[in-house]
This record gives C-alpha cells, structure tokens and sequence, in this order.
C-alpha cells in the first residue's frame, strides 16, 4: 500500500502535534493528533475491507480482422464493477512490449459506480510482425479521501497474432502486375499448358480418344488401332516452404531474417499466382510443420496464405555479438553449451527437445523439418513434379535442407534455395576488426561451400540480404532459369 | 459542484463548538476565524490543497484555545470528546472531502468504520483505563498522573493502535 501525498501531509501533522503536546505539555495537541490517526486508520482500513470484497471483471476484446503491423488495431476493454461500493482508482490496459495507443486511451482515472461498468476503446499500434501478448491490468486502488492507494495487476491473458506490414501486401500486388516468374515442367495437372503435344509413348485405343491422336500406319501394321501420347509441360505446382528454425528467429537489426522470410513468401506466392502457378506455403521449424497451405489455383488461395503465414513465429531481439555466439551454437553438430551463450530457458528447453530428437548427432534427422515437408508433399503428389522454394538461413536448417535437396534430385523435383544470409541481417555497432574480419570470411566460404553441395544436387541458389526486394529476387531468378 | 448543506452544517456546528469551548486569546482567535474562512472559500472553489492548509491553521488555532489540562475527569473528558476532539475531526473530514462530489456511504462498509472508532476511543480514555486497571490491580495505590505522564499514556495507545490496525495487509478480492 502507497501512501499518498495527501497521506503524507496528515501524517506528518499527527507526528508534529504529538511532538507539541509533549514539548508545550498540551494534550489538546495530543487529542487533535488522535483524530488524524483516526482519519488515517480508517481510510487504510477501509481500502483494504474495499479490495478484499471488490468484485470486478474485466473482459479485452481485439478488433476483428487480421492485425497488420504498424496499423491500429482496436482494443476494447469492458470493467464492471458488481460489488456495490464505488471503486475508486486508476484502470489501466497494460500494453505488450513494442507496441503503442494510437487513437484513444488505455487509461481510466475516476470512479466506477457500484453495480456499472465502464468500457476503454482505444488502439493500439504494434511496431513489428509477431505475437503479442497482453498480460494483464494494472489496477491502482484508491482509498477514500485519496489518502493512500494500493497498485495490484489483473492477470488478463489476451494473444495478438500481427502480421507483417500492410505496405508488403500493397508491394506483392504491384508486383503481380509487373514481374513474371514461371517454371515448366511435365505435369499430369498443369495450370496452363506451355508446351502442348509433345510425344512421349504409344499406347492401345480408348473409346474417347481424340481421333487426330490415332496412329494411322500402325493400324495397317498391327490391325489394331493405338493412340499417341502425348505429354503436356506447364506451369508446375510450387510450394514455398519458410525456415522458422531457432537461428532463423533471431534478429540482430533492423530487418529479421522471418521477417524478411515472411515478405518475401508473400510476394513470391502472389507473384506465382498471378502467373497462373499453383502456389502452396508451409511454415516449418526444426521439428515440425507450423502452418501449411497445399498448393492451388483457387481464388481465395493467396488469402489462404497470407493467413498461414501470419502464424509464423516472433522475432527474438539479440545484439550482434549474441547473435553470433547463438548462431554458432545453432549450427547442426556444434558441441554446445547452452548456459555458456546465455540462452533463455526457452530456448535451453527447444534446444533439449531437438538434441534429443538427434539433429545433433552426425546422422541427419529424417521425417522432421523442411525434408519432412518435401517427402510428405510428394507422397500427396503422386509422382507430379513440383517446384520447391526453400527460404532458410541454412544455420538450423542446413542439414534438413541439404537431405531435401538429395531427395528433390533424386525423385526429380525441382528446388530453390533463398538463403537469408546471415552476416547479412546483423548491424555492427562497433567497427569490424581483424578478427571479425575473419570470422565473416569463415562464415562466408561455408556458405559457399554449402552453395557448391546445393548446386551440385541441382538446386537453384541465391544468397539474400534485407536490402533485396522480390523483384530483384525473381528477375535473379529468371535469369538463372534461362 | 453544488455546497452539500449536510457538509456546511456541520462544519459550522463544529466551529461553533470550537468557539464555545475553548479559552480563546486575540491571536489563536484571529487564527480559527481566518482559517475557517479560509476553509469555506476553498470548499466553495473546491480547492482541496487550500482547504487542507486552511485545516491545520484551524486545528492548531483550536488546540492552542483548548483549556483541557487533564482526561481523568468527567467533565474535562466531555470537554475533551465534545469541545476538541470531535470538532477537530469534522474540521478534517470537512477539509479532505472538499473538492469531490462522491457521496461516501460510510455506514456501507460498518467494520472499518467499528474498527477506527474503537482505536480512537481507545485513545481518548485511555487514561481513565489505565487508571482503572492500576485501581482494579492495587486498589490501595491512590494514582494521579501528571499532564506529562497522561500525554504520554495517549501517545503510547495511538501509536500501539494504529501499529496493530496497520498490520493487516491487503488480500487480493476472492474469485
């Protein structure tokens, strides 16, 4: 309980009186020193008998619709007050880290009638894509006469899953319009068919057959009728599968690699589609598949994915140098020690959890991770081709995206690599050193060595910074393609 | 905000009281009518820092005014109750309410209200209680404290009063 000035100011007269009826011998003084008291004690017990029997709900409702980042998002948030004593005090709506009001306030400072309620309509403004949790209400209590107030918090749980920038939305419509991405191949299913009639095989008559796909000399030869075969190459389904591996979530500037990731999938996917490609995304972290959208032409398909998408996982915030160390520690077969790089206990437990699924150990998993994605969606595909574009710091990942990289080549699937590299999206706040210097050069020659294994399975590569847009990406890779 | 007639009436009648049951000189006289003034006008303007200020000018005025030289007696412990005490305390309740316009509904919450006057008349008779025990114990021994001795039995109630009333902490409201 906290006294307040007021408080403070009573007090101090019944202290000050008490001091002049002993000095002066007055007990007047000591008696109006007793009636401050009296005022004092009641007030405290008052608030107290107050709390004890208040009884107040509180109910936060989040506007409707997807929350975007840096776009208000209407909060409402209802507090009735069903004892019938007043509550008097200060309410308010405690907000999650990186986000502020926009419109309206969080706060009420007043009274609250027995039996009523008071609604707080406001907005809120988060700074960045991710999840956001708001905790609770602080709630500061106040006595009568506004002698003192107790501050306690209302655990009020509410989660705000905010997705990325509206303005990326707005770019990958402009670049719908603009940019072209297309990637053929035999397809039993093709969107739009490219390359019509070529011959593959001969096979006998089908009632139903077209007649111009008959084979007339052979009819004189074998005295029965075969039809040609014909294969059709189109626009091949495409699946864009999104790294959100532990190294992956870690930010150590202004732009974070998921959060780039997240941009880029969206832009990609809309791009795609606007080129008649069916287009799916998966969200997938070291163990399992986050969130997955199977690919499709339909019309609401790029809605599905902007939502699929939004349930990628936060950023975690690092400075430069812990980003390092964790990265290192993130790598596949580092001998690591969790405590010695400073790791949440989050992150010690996910850490446990992919240890003892085996990531460590110098056998790649199987079945988990981005190569569990590619295997489980060509066993739904059933033998048809499809376009893999993988977005992967190759950290956490590396192993998970080579092994799908062999089985891509193997079952004769195609494969991108959009690798967020990651020297790339750290911001240095002190001068680069020797030693830095050769920890860059070290890291980069194994990018490039890893780059060498992925093009030597087949794989398409590029390596990516913040500073890369879509389009750059795409005529990139347009250019590789030809 | 409209003058609450129940507030003014009885700040008056506890100045009145002030008045009529204090031994007033020209400055401690000077002091009480000032400050009551003082006090209306800030209750008027709903300036409750003014009010408060005014409040102890009142308070010391009337106090400095009082003739009480014991509580052992009863008629000293009337004058005490009737001409100092309870004036004082409708003074203060005067000062602090001014400036808000919620209705208190003191008789809402009756524990607080039970527990706060059993301390203060814990205090105001606290002398005649202790003379009552020391009786009760050695009914032999004839007491007679001094102003001294009574003005410390007081203090020693009021601070181990509100000592045991402050140590109740606040419990969260049950779910």
């Amino acid at each position: 309980m906290r006294t307040k000035s007021l408080g403070t100011v009573l007090i101090v007269t019944a202290i000050v009186l008490a001091i002049a009826g002993i000095l002066f011998q007055k007990i007047p003084f000591v008696l109006a020193s007793c009636a401050f008291s009296f005022m004092l004690v009641y007030a405290r017990l008052r608030l107290i008998s107050e709390i004890a029997s208040a009884k107040v709900e509180y109910e936060r409702t989040p506007g409707g619709g997807i929350a975007f980042a840096s776009e208000p998002l209407p909060i409402s948030l209802k507090v009735v007050n069903y004892s019938p004593v007043a509550m008097r005090g200060t309410i308010e709506d405690l907000l999650p880290p990186s986000c502020h009001v926009g419109a309206g306030t969080n706060k009420f400072d007043g009274v609250i009638p027995g039996r009523s309620g008071i609604s707080l309509m406001y907005t809120v403004v988060p700074e960045k894509r991710g999840t956001y949790i708001f905790e609770g209400v602080r709630l500061e209590s106040e006595g009568i006469f506004g002698l003192l107030s107790h501050e306690r918090e209302e655990p009020i749980r509410t989660t705000i899953s905010v997705h990325t920038a509206k303005e990326a939305l707005r770019a990958a419509r402009r670049l719908a319009g603009k940019e072209h991405f297309e990637f053929y191949g035999v397809s039993r299913t093709p969107s739009i068919i490219m390359h019509d009639l070529e011959f593959d095989s001969i096979r006998e008559y089908i009632p139903g057959d077209k007649a111009r796909d008959i084979h007339w000399k052979l009819l004189s030869k074998l005295e029965r009728l075969m039809t040609k075969v014909y294969t059709k190459e189109g626009a091949i389904q495409t699946r864009i599968v999104l790294d959100c591996s532990r190294s992956m979530r870690q930010t150590a500037g202004r732009i974070g690699k998921l959060d780039h990731g997240v941009d880029l999938s969206l832009q990609l996917s809309k791009v795609l589609l606007s080129g008649f490609h069916a287009v799916g995304a998966s969200l997938v972290d070291e163990v399992s598949v986050l969130a997955d959208v199977a690919p499709s032409l339909s019309r609401s398909q790029f809605d599905k994915i902007v939502l699929d998408l939004k349930q990628a996982p936060s950023t975690v915030r690092v400075s430069a140098e812990e980003s390092v160390a964790r990265t290192e520690a993130s790598e596949p077969g580092a001998n690591q020690n969790p405590k010695q790089v400073g790791l949440t206990a989050e992150a010690e437990a996910l850490t446990d959890a992919v240890r003892a699924l085996g990531s460590h150990t110098p056998t790649v998993a199987r079945g988990v991770g981005i190569e569990g994605v590619v295997k489980a969606t060509m066993g739904r595909a059933r033998r048809q081709k499809m376009l893999f574009i993988v977005i992967s710091d190759l950290v956490s990942s590396k192993d998970a995206v080579l092994t799908a990289a062999s089985i891509c080549r193997r079952s004769g699937n195609r494969m991108i690599v959009l690798e967020t590299y990651d020297d790339w999206y750290r911001e240095k706040d002190h001068q680069i050193d020797v030693e830095d210097a050769e920890k860059l050069y070290e890291t980069l020659v194994k990018s490039v060595r890893i780059e060498a294994t992925l093009r030597g399975l087949g794989v398409g590569y590029l390596r990516i910074g913040p500073a890369d847009t879509t389009g750059g990406i795409v005529r990139l890779l347009r250019r590789q393609s030809a | 905000m409209r003058p609450s007639p129940l507030r003014m009436l009885a700040f008056l009648a506890a100045i009145l009281a002030l008045y009529a049951f204090g031994e007033h000189s020209l400055f401690t006289l000077i002091g009480l009518t000032l400050g009551s003034v003082a006090m209306v006008l800030a209750y008027l303007s709903e300036y409750r820092a003014g009010c408060v200020l005014a409040m102890l000018v009142v308070v010391i005025a009337a106090a400095s005014a009082s003739p009480l030289m014991t509580v052992t007696e009863l008629g000293s412990l009337m004058n005490a109750v009737l001409g100092l005490f309870l004036p004082v305390l409708a003074v203060i309740w005067f000062a602090l309410v001014t400036g808000s316009e919620e209705a208190y509904w003191y008789g809402q919450r009756l524990g607080p209200v039970l527990q706060a006057a059993a301390f203060v008349l814990l205090c105001v008779f606290s002398v005649p209680i202790t003379v009552a025990v020391i009786g009760i114990m050695s009914p032999n021994i004839s007491v007679r404290f001094s102003e001294f001795e009574e003005i410390s039995i007081i203090l020693l109630f009021e601070a181990v009063g509100a000592a045991a009333l402050s140590f109740r902490e606040v419990r969260p409201p049950s779910a």
